[in-house]
Protein backbone atom coordinates (compact mmCIF):
# COMPACT_ATOMS: atom_id res chain seq x y z
CA UNK A 1 0.00 0.00 0.00
CA UNK A 2 1.28 3.39 -1.02
CA UNK A 3 0.18 6.24 1.16
CA UNK A 4 0.70 9.96 1.03
CA UNK A 5 -0.09 12.06 4.06
CA UNK A 6 -0.36 15.85 4.05
CA UNK A 7 2.16 16.16 1.25
CA UNK A 8 3.29 19.71 0.56
CA UNK A 9 5.86 20.81 -2.00
CA UNK A 10 7.14 24.32 -2.54
CA UNK A 11 9.80 24.98 -5.15
CA UNK A 12 12.38 27.64 -4.42
CA UNK A 13 12.17 30.10 -1.53
CA UNK A 14 11.47 33.72 -0.75
CA UNK A 15 9.99 35.80 -3.57
CA UNK A 16 10.50 33.08 -6.14
CA UNK A 17 8.77 30.37 -4.11
CA UNK A 18 6.19 28.38 -6.06
CA UNK A 19 3.78 26.40 -3.95
CA UNK A 20 3.02 23.48 -6.24
CA UNK A 21 1.21 21.21 -3.80
CA UNK A 22 -0.47 22.53 -0.69
CA UNK A 23 -1.95 19.43 0.89
CA UNK A 24 -2.44 16.02 -0.66
CA UNK A 25 -3.50 12.91 1.21
CA UNK A 26 -4.31 9.66 -0.55
CA UNK A 27 -3.73 5.96 -0.42
CA UNK A 28 -3.41 3.42 -3.18
CA UNK A 29 -4.21 -0.16 -2.26
CA UNK A 30 -2.57 -3.20 -3.73
CA UNK A 31 -3.98 -4.06 -7.13
CA UNK A 32 -5.96 -0.84 -7.42
CA UNK A 33 -6.11 1.36 -10.50
CA UNK A 34 -6.09 4.96 -9.33
CA UNK A 35 -6.15 7.96 -11.65
CA UNK A 36 -5.17 11.42 -10.50
CA UNK A 37 -6.77 14.07 -12.63
CA UNK A 38 -6.02 17.77 -12.50
CA UNK A 39 -5.34 20.70 -14.79
CA UNK A 40 -1.91 21.36 -16.34
CA UNK A 41 0.45 22.89 -13.82
CA UNK A 42 -1.52 21.48 -10.88
CA UNK A 43 1.52 19.65 -9.58
CA UNK A 44 0.74 16.17 -10.87
CA UNK A 45 4.29 15.49 -12.03
CA UNK A 46 5.63 16.96 -8.79
CA UNK A 47 3.41 14.57 -6.88
CA UNK A 48 4.61 11.51 -8.82
CA UNK A 49 8.24 12.57 -8.41
CA UNK A 50 7.69 12.69 -4.65
CA UNK A 51 6.02 9.26 -4.73
CA UNK A 52 8.86 7.54 -6.56
CA UNK A 53 11.54 9.08 -4.37
CA UNK A 54 13.02 11.44 -6.95
CA UNK A 55 11.95 14.54 -5.06
CA UNK A 56 11.88 15.32 -1.36
CA UNK A 57 8.55 16.76 -0.20
CA UNK A 58 8.68 20.07 1.70
CA UNK A 59 6.57 18.41 4.36
CA UNK A 60 4.33 15.41 4.80
CA UNK A 61 5.18 11.77 4.30
CA UNK A 62 5.18 9.15 1.61
CA UNK A 63 5.21 5.55 2.79
CA UNK A 64 5.28 2.26 0.94
CA UNK A 65 3.92 -0.65 3.00
CA UNK A 66 4.58 1.42 6.10
CA UNK A 67 8.21 2.30 5.30
CA UNK A 68 9.05 5.92 4.45
CA UNK A 69 10.16 6.49 0.85
CA UNK A 70 13.51 8.31 0.83
CA UNK A 71 14.90 7.25 -2.55
CA UNK A 72 13.59 5.35 -5.58
CA UNK A 73 12.13 2.09 -4.16
CA UNK A 74 12.63 -1.08 -6.15
CA UNK A 75 8.91 -1.83 -5.93
CA UNK A 76 8.04 1.18 -8.11
CA UNK A 77 8.53 1.68 -11.84
CA UNK A 78 7.61 4.73 -13.89
CA UNK A 79 6.38 5.49 -17.37
CA UNK A 80 7.17 9.08 -18.22
CA UNK A 81 5.15 11.38 -20.43
CA UNK A 82 8.09 12.21 -22.63
CA UNK A 83 8.97 8.78 -24.04
CA UNK A 84 11.48 10.17 -26.53
CA UNK A 85 13.60 11.56 -23.69
CA UNK A 86 13.04 8.70 -21.30
CA UNK A 87 14.11 5.97 -23.72
CA UNK A 88 17.82 5.99 -24.45
CA UNK A 89 18.42 6.55 -28.15
CA UNK A 90 21.86 4.92 -28.01
CA UNK A 91 20.40 1.55 -26.97
CA UNK A 92 18.15 -0.81 -28.90
CA UNK A 93 14.63 -1.51 -27.71
CA UNK A 94 15.83 -4.76 -26.13
CA UNK A 95 18.61 -3.05 -24.19
CA UNK A 96 16.34 -0.24 -23.10
CA UNK A 97 13.87 -2.71 -21.66
CA UNK A 98 16.57 -4.92 -20.19
CA UNK A 99 18.74 -2.20 -18.70
CA UNK A 100 17.04 -1.97 -15.29
CA UNK A 101 17.13 -5.75 -14.95
CA UNK A 102 20.90 -5.90 -14.64
CA UNK A 103 20.79 -5.45 -10.91
CA UNK A 104 17.90 -7.84 -10.43
CA UNK A 105 18.64 -10.96 -12.40
CA UNK A 106 22.16 -12.27 -12.59
CA UNK A 107 21.64 -14.62 -15.48
CA UNK A 108 21.55 -13.26 -19.02
CA UNK A 109 19.00 -15.90 -20.00
CA UNK A 110 16.62 -14.81 -17.24
CA UNK A 111 16.91 -11.24 -18.33
CA UNK A 112 16.38 -12.08 -21.99
CA UNK A 113 13.29 -14.06 -21.08
CA UNK A 114 11.80 -11.24 -19.01
CA UNK A 115 12.49 -8.74 -21.78
CA UNK A 116 10.87 -11.08 -24.31
CA UNK A 117 7.76 -11.52 -22.16
CA UNK A 118 7.43 -7.77 -21.62
CA UNK A 119 7.80 -7.01 -25.32
CA UNK A 120 5.20 -9.69 -26.10
CA UNK A 121 2.81 -8.15 -23.59
CA UNK A 122 2.90 -4.81 -25.42
CA UNK A 123 2.85 -6.40 -28.88
CA UNK A 124 6.40 -5.51 -29.89
CA UNK A 125 8.01 -8.95 -30.09
CA UNK A 126 9.60 -8.33 -33.47
CA UNK A 127 11.10 -4.97 -32.59
CA UNK A 128 13.78 -5.77 -30.04
CA UNK A 129 16.67 -4.95 -32.33
CA UNK A 130 15.28 -1.63 -33.53
CA UNK A 131 16.27 1.66 -31.99
CA UNK A 132 13.49 3.63 -30.25
CA UNK A 133 13.77 6.48 -32.73
CA UNK A 134 12.97 4.09 -35.56
CA UNK A 135 9.52 3.52 -34.04
CA UNK A 136 6.35 5.63 -33.99
CA UNK A 137 5.39 7.60 -30.88
CA UNK A 138 2.82 5.06 -29.78
CA UNK A 139 5.31 2.21 -30.20
CA UNK A 140 7.94 4.12 -28.22
CA UNK A 141 5.49 4.57 -25.38
CA UNK A 142 4.79 0.83 -25.52
CA UNK A 143 8.53 0.21 -25.17
CA UNK A 144 8.50 2.41 -22.07
CA UNK A 145 5.54 0.44 -20.70
CA UNK A 146 7.38 -2.81 -21.44
CA UNK A 147 10.41 -1.49 -19.57
CA UNK A 148 8.20 -0.75 -16.58
CA UNK A 149 6.63 -4.21 -16.70
CA UNK A 150 9.91 -6.08 -17.13
CA UNK A 151 11.08 -4.47 -13.90
CA UNK A 152 8.27 -6.46 -12.21
CA UNK A 153 7.17 -3.61 -9.96
CA UNK A 154 4.36 -3.75 -7.44
CA UNK A 155 3.32 -0.28 -8.50
CA UNK A 156 3.53 1.30 -11.93
CA UNK A 157 3.38 5.10 -12.00
CA UNK A 158 2.34 6.65 -15.28
CA UNK A 159 2.69 10.39 -15.85
CA UNK A 160 0.33 11.52 -18.62
CA UNK A 161 1.59 8.57 -20.64
CA UNK A 162 -0.70 9.10 -23.62
CA UNK A 163 -0.72 12.88 -23.84
CA UNK A 164 1.53 13.08 -26.88
CA UNK A 165 0.08 10.41 -29.15
CA UNK A 166 -2.87 10.61 -31.55
CA UNK A 167 -6.42 9.74 -30.45
CA UNK A 168 -6.58 6.26 -31.96
CA UNK A 169 -3.18 5.24 -30.56
CA UNK A 170 -4.26 6.66 -27.26
CA UNK A 171 -7.36 4.49 -27.09
CA UNK A 172 -5.26 1.44 -28.01
CA UNK A 173 -2.73 2.22 -25.30
CA UNK A 174 -5.47 2.74 -22.70
CA UNK A 175 -6.82 -0.72 -23.50
CA UNK A 176 -3.30 -2.15 -23.46
CA UNK A 177 -2.81 -0.80 -19.94
CA UNK A 178 -6.11 -2.27 -18.78
CA UNK A 179 -5.19 -5.66 -20.22
CA UNK A 180 -1.75 -5.56 -18.62
CA UNK A 181 -3.35 -4.73 -15.29
CA UNK A 182 -5.68 -7.72 -15.59
CA UNK A 183 -2.83 -10.02 -16.58
CA UNK A 184 -0.29 -8.96 -13.97
CA UNK A 185 -2.32 -7.49 -11.14
CA UNK A 186 0.16 -4.64 -10.85
CA UNK A 187 -1.05 -1.57 -8.97
CA UNK A 188 -1.49 1.37 -11.33
CA UNK A 189 -1.30 5.04 -10.49
CA UNK A 190 -1.92 7.09 -13.59
CA UNK A 191 -1.86 10.85 -13.80
CA UNK A 192 -3.76 12.66 -16.53
CA UNK A 193 -5.47 15.93 -17.33
CA UNK A 194 -8.07 14.08 -19.39
CA UNK A 195 -11.26 13.40 -17.41
CA UNK A 196 -12.64 10.80 -19.86
CA UNK A 197 -9.41 8.87 -19.69
CA UNK A 198 -9.38 8.93 -15.90
CA UNK A 199 -12.98 7.73 -15.56
CA UNK A 200 -12.54 5.09 -18.27
CA UNK A 201 -9.46 3.54 -16.68
CA UNK A 202 -9.79 3.92 -12.94
CA UNK A 203 -11.26 2.17 -9.95
CA UNK A 204 -10.94 5.50 -8.21
CA UNK A 205 -10.36 9.02 -9.50
CA UNK A 206 -8.56 11.49 -7.28
CA UNK A 207 -9.50 14.99 -8.39
CA UNK A 208 -6.84 17.60 -7.83
CA UNK A 209 -7.45 21.34 -7.74
CA UNK A 210 -5.38 23.85 -9.66
CA UNK A 211 -2.13 25.02 -8.05
CA UNK A 212 -1.50 25.22 -5.08
CA UNK A 213 -3.21 21.88 -5.22
CA UNK A 214 -5.33 19.97 -2.76
CA UNK A 215 -7.49 16.87 -3.19
CA UNK A 216 -10.96 18.08 -4.15
CA UNK A 217 -12.64 14.72 -3.94
CA UNK A 218 -12.03 11.06 -4.48
CA UNK A 219 -14.61 9.58 -6.83
CA UNK A 220 -15.32 5.84 -6.80
CA UNK A 221 -15.79 4.57 -10.35
CA UNK A 222 -18.41 1.83 -10.21
CA UNK A 223 -18.39 1.05 -13.93
CA UNK A 224 -18.36 -2.65 -14.82
CA UNK A 225 -15.21 -4.36 -16.05
CA UNK A 226 -13.96 -5.34 -18.53
CA UNK A 227 -14.26 -1.86 -19.95
CA UNK A 228 -14.70 -1.08 -23.60
CA UNK A 229 -14.03 2.16 -25.45
CA UNK A 230 -17.47 2.15 -27.06
CA UNK A 231 -19.86 0.42 -24.70
CA UNK A 232 -18.42 1.74 -21.43
CA UNK A 233 -18.35 5.30 -22.66
CA UNK A 234 -21.98 5.00 -23.80
CA UNK A 235 -23.22 4.10 -20.31
CA UNK A 236 -25.27 6.81 -18.59
CA UNK A 237 -23.15 6.21 -15.48
CA UNK A 238 -20.00 7.11 -17.42
CA UNK A 239 -21.51 10.42 -18.47
CA UNK A 240 -22.64 11.06 -14.89
CA UNK A 241 -19.20 10.43 -13.46
CA UNK A 242 -17.37 12.51 -16.03
CA UNK A 243 -19.82 15.38 -15.55
CA UNK A 244 -19.34 15.16 -11.81
CA UNK A 245 -15.55 15.34 -12.07
CA UNK A 246 -15.74 18.13 -14.63
CA UNK A 247 -18.04 20.15 -12.40
CA UNK A 248 -15.67 19.73 -9.44
CA UNK A 249 -12.73 21.06 -11.38
CA UNK A 250 -14.67 23.90 -12.99
CA UNK A 251 -16.01 25.04 -9.65
CA UNK A 252 -12.62 25.53 -7.97
CA UNK A 253 -11.34 27.26 -11.06
CA UNK A 254 -14.23 29.74 -10.86
CA UNK A 255 -14.06 30.07 -7.04
CA UNK A 256 -10.78 31.87 -7.41
CA UNK A 257 -9.32 29.72 -4.65
CA UNK A 258 -7.05 28.24 -7.27
CA UNK A 259 -7.21 30.50 -10.28
CA UNK A 260 -6.19 28.98 -13.60
CA UNK A 261 -8.50 30.56 -16.17
CA UNK A 262 -6.36 29.35 -19.06
CA UNK A 263 -6.40 25.74 -17.98
CA UNK A 264 -9.88 24.80 -16.94
CA UNK A 265 -11.37 25.09 -20.39
CA UNK A 266 -9.31 22.21 -21.70
CA UNK A 267 -10.34 19.86 -18.94
CA UNK A 268 -12.28 16.90 -20.13
CA UNK A 269 -11.79 17.68 -23.78
CA UNK A 270 -9.69 15.45 -25.96
CA UNK A 271 -7.04 17.24 -27.87
CA UNK B 1 31.16 13.94 -60.28
CA UNK B 2 28.70 14.96 -57.58
CA UNK B 3 27.38 18.48 -58.15
CA UNK B 4 28.41 19.44 -54.59
CA UNK B 5 32.03 18.69 -55.48
CA UNK B 6 31.97 20.40 -58.85
CA UNK B 7 31.91 24.01 -57.65
CA UNK B 8 34.76 23.79 -55.12
CA UNK B 9 36.90 21.97 -57.69
CA UNK B 10 36.15 24.67 -60.25
CA UNK B 11 37.07 27.53 -57.91
CA UNK B 12 40.27 25.78 -56.82
CA UNK B 13 41.29 25.13 -60.40
CA UNK B 14 40.55 28.75 -61.34
CA UNK B 15 42.59 30.05 -58.41
CA UNK B 16 45.61 27.83 -59.13
CA UNK B 17 45.35 28.61 -62.85
CA UNK B 18 45.42 32.37 -62.34
CA UNK B 19 48.27 32.02 -59.81
CA UNK B 20 50.29 30.10 -62.40
CA UNK B 21 49.48 32.65 -65.10
CA UNK B 22 50.38 35.62 -62.89
CA UNK B 23 53.74 34.17 -61.87
CA UNK B 24 54.75 34.21 -65.57
CA UNK B 25 54.19 37.99 -65.75
CA UNK B 26 56.52 39.05 -62.95
CA UNK B 27 53.73 40.75 -61.01
CA UNK B 28 54.08 38.35 -58.07
CA UNK B 29 57.17 38.76 -55.82
CA UNK B 30 60.00 36.22 -56.02
CA UNK B 31 58.88 34.75 -52.68
CA UNK B 32 55.77 33.39 -54.42
CA UNK B 33 56.91 30.65 -56.80
CA UNK B 34 54.75 29.34 -59.68
CA UNK B 35 52.33 26.54 -58.79
CA UNK B 36 54.19 24.25 -61.17
CA UNK B 37 57.42 24.69 -59.18
CA UNK B 38 55.66 23.77 -55.95
CA UNK B 39 54.09 20.72 -57.61
CA UNK B 40 57.47 19.71 -59.01
CA UNK B 41 59.10 19.96 -55.56
CA UNK B 42 56.31 17.90 -54.00
CA UNK B 43 56.64 15.29 -56.74
CA UNK B 44 60.41 15.05 -56.24
CA UNK B 45 60.28 15.00 -52.42
CA UNK B 46 57.12 13.12 -51.54
CA UNK B 47 59.09 9.89 -51.29
CA UNK B 48 62.11 11.18 -49.38
CA UNK B 49 63.01 10.12 -45.86
CA UNK B 50 63.71 13.72 -44.79
CA UNK B 51 60.12 14.82 -45.45
CA UNK B 52 58.56 11.77 -43.83
CA UNK B 53 60.80 12.06 -40.79
CA UNK B 54 59.54 15.60 -40.30
CA UNK B 55 55.93 14.49 -40.80
CA UNK B 56 56.30 11.65 -38.32
CA UNK B 57 57.94 13.95 -35.74
CA UNK B 58 55.07 16.40 -36.00
CA UNK B 59 52.51 13.58 -35.88
CA UNK B 60 54.18 12.18 -32.76
CA UNK B 61 54.04 15.60 -31.08
CA UNK B 62 50.40 15.90 -32.10
CA UNK B 63 49.43 12.43 -30.90
CA UNK B 64 51.06 12.61 -27.48
CA UNK B 65 49.90 16.17 -26.86
CA UNK B 66 46.33 15.39 -27.91
CA UNK B 67 46.18 12.22 -25.80
CA UNK B 68 47.52 13.93 -22.69
CA UNK B 69 45.73 17.26 -23.12
CA UNK B 70 42.37 15.79 -24.11
CA UNK B 71 42.42 13.29 -21.26
CA UNK B 72 43.23 15.93 -18.64
CA UNK B 73 40.70 18.31 -20.16
CA UNK B 74 37.95 15.68 -20.21
CA UNK B 75 38.62 14.59 -16.63
CA UNK B 76 38.72 18.13 -15.26
CA UNK B 77 35.63 19.11 -17.29
CA UNK B 78 33.69 16.08 -16.05
CA UNK B 79 34.72 16.77 -12.46
CA UNK B 80 33.68 20.42 -12.75
CA UNK B 81 30.33 19.45 -14.25
CA UNK B 82 29.47 16.84 -11.65
CA UNK B 83 30.96 18.25 -8.42
CA UNK B 84 29.86 21.82 -7.66
CA UNK B 85 32.79 22.44 -5.30
CA UNK B 86 35.33 21.51 -7.96
CA UNK B 87 33.56 23.85 -10.34
CA UNK B 88 33.78 26.75 -7.89
CA UNK B 89 37.41 26.03 -7.12
CA UNK B 90 38.52 25.85 -10.74
CA UNK B 91 36.20 28.12 -12.68
CA UNK B 92 38.19 31.31 -11.98
CA UNK B 93 41.44 29.66 -12.99
CA UNK B 94 39.95 28.28 -16.18
CA UNK B 95 38.55 31.68 -17.11
CA UNK B 96 41.95 33.25 -16.48
CA UNK B 97 44.25 30.80 -18.22
CA UNK B 98 42.08 29.74 -21.13
CA UNK B 99 42.41 32.92 -23.24
CA UNK B 100 46.21 33.07 -22.84
CA UNK B 101 47.88 31.94 -26.09
CA UNK B 102 50.25 29.12 -25.24
CA UNK B 103 53.09 30.68 -27.21
CA UNK B 104 53.76 33.07 -24.30
CA UNK B 105 55.07 30.15 -22.26
CA UNK B 106 57.54 29.18 -24.99
CA UNK B 107 60.51 31.33 -23.96
CA UNK B 108 60.39 30.08 -20.36
CA UNK B 109 60.02 26.49 -21.52
CA UNK B 110 62.95 26.84 -23.89
CA UNK B 111 65.09 28.26 -21.09
CA UNK B 112 64.09 25.50 -18.72
CA UNK B 113 64.13 22.52 -21.05
CA UNK B 114 65.94 23.58 -24.25
CA UNK B 115 64.69 23.12 -27.82
CA UNK B 116 63.39 19.62 -27.22
CA UNK B 117 60.24 17.77 -28.36
CA UNK B 118 58.89 17.79 -24.81
CA UNK B 119 58.47 21.56 -25.02
CA UNK B 120 56.30 21.23 -28.12
CA UNK B 121 54.28 18.42 -26.57
CA UNK B 122 53.62 20.27 -23.31
CA UNK B 123 52.49 23.45 -25.01
CA UNK B 124 50.35 21.64 -27.58
CA UNK B 125 48.81 19.59 -24.77
CA UNK B 126 47.88 22.77 -22.89
CA UNK B 127 46.22 24.05 -26.07
CA UNK B 128 44.32 20.76 -26.50
CA UNK B 129 43.10 20.83 -22.92
CA UNK B 130 40.75 23.82 -23.14
CA UNK B 131 38.34 22.81 -25.89
CA UNK B 132 38.10 19.35 -24.37
CA UNK B 133 37.48 20.75 -20.90
CA UNK B 134 34.71 23.05 -22.08
CA UNK B 135 32.97 20.50 -24.29
CA UNK B 136 33.02 17.88 -21.53
CA UNK B 137 31.70 20.42 -19.06
CA UNK B 138 28.79 21.31 -21.37
CA UNK B 139 28.24 17.68 -22.34
CA UNK B 140 27.92 16.36 -18.80
CA UNK B 141 25.67 19.28 -17.83
CA UNK B 142 23.48 18.69 -20.87
CA UNK B 143 22.43 15.15 -19.95
CA UNK B 144 18.64 15.14 -20.24
CA UNK B 145 17.05 15.31 -16.76
CA UNK B 146 14.28 12.96 -17.89
CA UNK B 147 16.90 10.36 -18.81
CA UNK B 148 18.63 10.87 -15.46
CA UNK B 149 15.29 10.47 -13.65
CA UNK B 150 14.63 7.29 -15.60
CA UNK B 151 18.00 5.86 -14.61
CA UNK B 152 17.36 6.69 -10.96
CA UNK B 153 13.82 5.33 -10.87
CA UNK B 154 15.05 2.04 -12.30
CA UNK B 155 17.74 1.80 -9.68
CA UNK B 156 20.88 2.12 -11.79
CA UNK B 157 23.97 2.57 -9.64
CA UNK B 158 26.22 5.59 -10.02
CA UNK B 159 28.84 3.74 -12.12
CA UNK B 160 26.08 2.29 -14.30
CA UNK B 161 24.62 5.73 -14.84
CA UNK B 162 28.04 7.04 -15.76
CA UNK B 163 28.63 4.35 -18.38
CA UNK B 164 25.11 3.88 -19.78
CA UNK B 165 23.70 7.38 -19.50
CA UNK B 166 26.23 10.15 -19.00
CA UNK B 167 28.94 8.84 -21.32
CA UNK B 168 26.78 8.10 -24.37
CA UNK B 169 24.75 11.24 -23.84
CA UNK B 170 27.82 13.46 -23.86
CA UNK B 171 29.48 11.68 -26.79
CA UNK B 172 28.51 14.35 -29.36
CA UNK B 173 30.21 17.00 -27.23
CA UNK B 174 33.19 14.73 -26.72
CA UNK B 175 33.74 14.37 -30.46
CA UNK B 176 33.31 18.06 -31.09
CA UNK B 177 35.91 18.74 -28.40
CA UNK B 178 38.23 16.14 -29.87
CA UNK B 179 38.03 17.59 -33.38
CA UNK B 180 38.65 21.14 -32.20
CA UNK B 181 41.46 19.97 -29.93
CA UNK B 182 43.07 17.96 -32.72
CA UNK B 183 43.11 20.94 -35.07
CA UNK B 184 44.50 23.28 -32.43
CA UNK B 185 47.09 20.74 -31.30
CA UNK B 186 48.45 20.31 -34.82
CA UNK B 187 48.54 24.05 -35.31
CA UNK B 188 50.34 24.70 -32.02
CA UNK B 189 52.76 21.80 -32.54
CA UNK B 190 53.85 23.13 -35.93
CA UNK B 191 54.07 26.69 -34.64
CA UNK B 192 56.19 25.70 -31.64
CA UNK B 193 58.50 23.60 -33.81
CA UNK B 194 58.85 26.60 -36.08
CA UNK B 195 59.57 29.19 -33.42
CA UNK B 196 61.47 26.94 -31.02
CA UNK B 197 63.55 25.16 -33.70
CA UNK B 198 62.37 21.74 -32.56
CA UNK B 199 62.61 19.06 -35.28
CA UNK B 200 59.35 18.56 -37.20
CA UNK B 201 57.39 20.09 -40.06
CA UNK B 202 57.50 23.55 -38.45
CA UNK B 203 61.24 23.54 -38.20
CA UNK B 204 61.59 22.20 -41.74
CA UNK B 205 59.41 25.06 -42.91
CA UNK B 206 61.55 27.63 -41.08
CA UNK B 207 64.76 26.20 -42.52
CA UNK B 208 63.51 26.24 -46.13
CA UNK B 209 62.11 29.75 -45.77
CA UNK B 210 65.34 31.01 -44.22
CA UNK B 211 67.35 29.60 -47.11
CA UNK B 212 65.11 31.10 -49.78
CA UNK B 213 63.80 27.70 -50.91
CA UNK B 214 60.32 29.00 -51.64
CA UNK B 215 59.11 26.03 -53.70
CA UNK B 216 59.99 23.75 -50.77
CA UNK B 217 58.41 26.17 -48.24
CA UNK B 218 55.10 26.09 -50.08
CA UNK B 219 55.42 22.33 -50.55
CA UNK B 220 55.68 21.84 -46.79
CA UNK B 221 52.70 24.14 -46.26
CA UNK B 222 50.68 21.93 -48.61
CA UNK B 223 51.76 18.84 -46.65
CA UNK B 224 50.78 20.45 -43.35
CA UNK B 225 47.41 21.41 -44.82
CA UNK B 226 46.77 17.88 -46.08
CA UNK B 227 47.73 16.52 -42.69
CA UNK B 228 45.15 18.73 -40.99
CA UNK B 229 42.41 17.82 -43.46
CA UNK B 230 43.27 14.12 -43.20
CA UNK B 231 43.17 14.05 -39.39
CA UNK B 232 39.87 15.93 -39.39
CA UNK B 233 38.41 13.43 -41.84
CA UNK B 234 39.48 10.53 -39.61
CA UNK B 235 37.74 12.07 -36.61
CA UNK B 236 34.61 12.81 -38.59
CA UNK B 237 34.44 9.16 -39.64
CA UNK B 238 34.90 7.97 -36.07
CA UNK B 239 32.19 10.37 -34.95
CA UNK B 240 29.78 9.19 -37.61
CA UNK B 241 30.30 5.59 -36.56
CA UNK B 242 30.02 6.17 -32.83
CA UNK B 243 26.97 8.42 -33.14
CA UNK B 244 24.88 6.40 -35.55
CA UNK B 245 22.04 6.66 -33.04
CA UNK B 246 22.27 10.45 -32.77
CA UNK B 247 19.64 12.56 -34.50
CA UNK B 248 22.28 14.20 -36.69
CA UNK B 249 23.38 10.88 -38.20
CA UNK B 250 20.25 8.73 -38.08
CA UNK B 251 19.14 6.72 -41.06
CA UNK B 252 15.46 6.01 -40.75
CA UNK B 253 14.26 2.58 -41.79
CA UNK B 254 10.81 1.23 -41.19
N1 LIG C 1 11.88 22.26 -10.71
C1 LIG C 1 10.95 23.21 -10.54
N2 LIG C 1 11.29 24.42 -10.05
C2 LIG C 1 10.35 25.38 -9.88
N3 LIG C 1 9.07 25.23 -10.17
C3 LIG C 1 8.65 24.05 -10.66
C4 LIG C 1 9.57 22.98 -10.88
N4 LIG C 1 8.89 21.93 -11.38
C5 LIG C 1 7.60 22.32 -11.47
N5 LIG C 1 7.45 23.59 -11.04
C6 LIG C 1 6.19 24.34 -10.95
O1 LIG C 1 5.31 23.62 -10.14
C7 LIG C 1 4.00 23.63 -10.68
C8 LIG C 1 3.51 22.23 -10.90
O2 LIG C 1 4.27 21.61 -11.93
P1 LIG C 1 4.04 20.12 -12.41
O3 LIG C 1 4.15 19.21 -11.25
O4 LIG C 1 4.95 19.85 -13.55
O5 LIG C 1 2.52 20.19 -12.90
P2 LIG C 1 1.70 19.19 -13.82
O6 LIG C 1 2.50 17.94 -13.99
O7 LIG C 1 0.41 18.99 -13.10
O8 LIG C 1 1.45 19.88 -15.12
C9 LIG C 1 4.07 24.45 -11.95
O9 LIG C 1 3.63 25.76 -11.66
C10 LIG C 1 5.52 24.44 -12.31
O10 LIG C 1 5.87 25.63 -12.96
MG1 LIG D 1 3.24 17.01 -15.76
Amino acid sequence: MLSVTNLRKTYGSGDQAVEAIRDMTLTVDKGEFVCIVGPSGAGKTTMLRCLCGLLKPSSGTVTLDGAPVTGPPKEIASVFQDYSRSLMPWFTVRRNVGLPLRNRYRSTADRAERVGTALDAVGLSGFGDRYPWQLSGGMQQRVAIARGLAYAPEILLLDEPFASVDAQTRADLEDLILRVRDDTGVTMLLVTHDIDEAVYLADRVVVMSARPSVVLETVEVDLPRPRDQVTTKRLPRFAELRTHVLTLIRRTALDGSAPTPDHHSTIGERR
Amino acid sequence: MRPTLLLPVLTTAALLGSWEALSGTGILPAEVPPVSDIAAWLWANIGTAALWTAVSQTLAHWAVALAVGATIGALVGAAMASVPVVNELLLGMVEFFRPIPVVVYLPIMLLLLGARPVVVVVLAAVAALWPMLLQTLYGVRDVDPVTTDTARVFGLTTPQRLVWVTAPSMLPYFFTGLRIASTITLLVAIAMELIGAVPGLGNTLATYAGNGRYDATYGVIVIAGLLGVGLNAVFERLERRALRWHSAYRTQHT
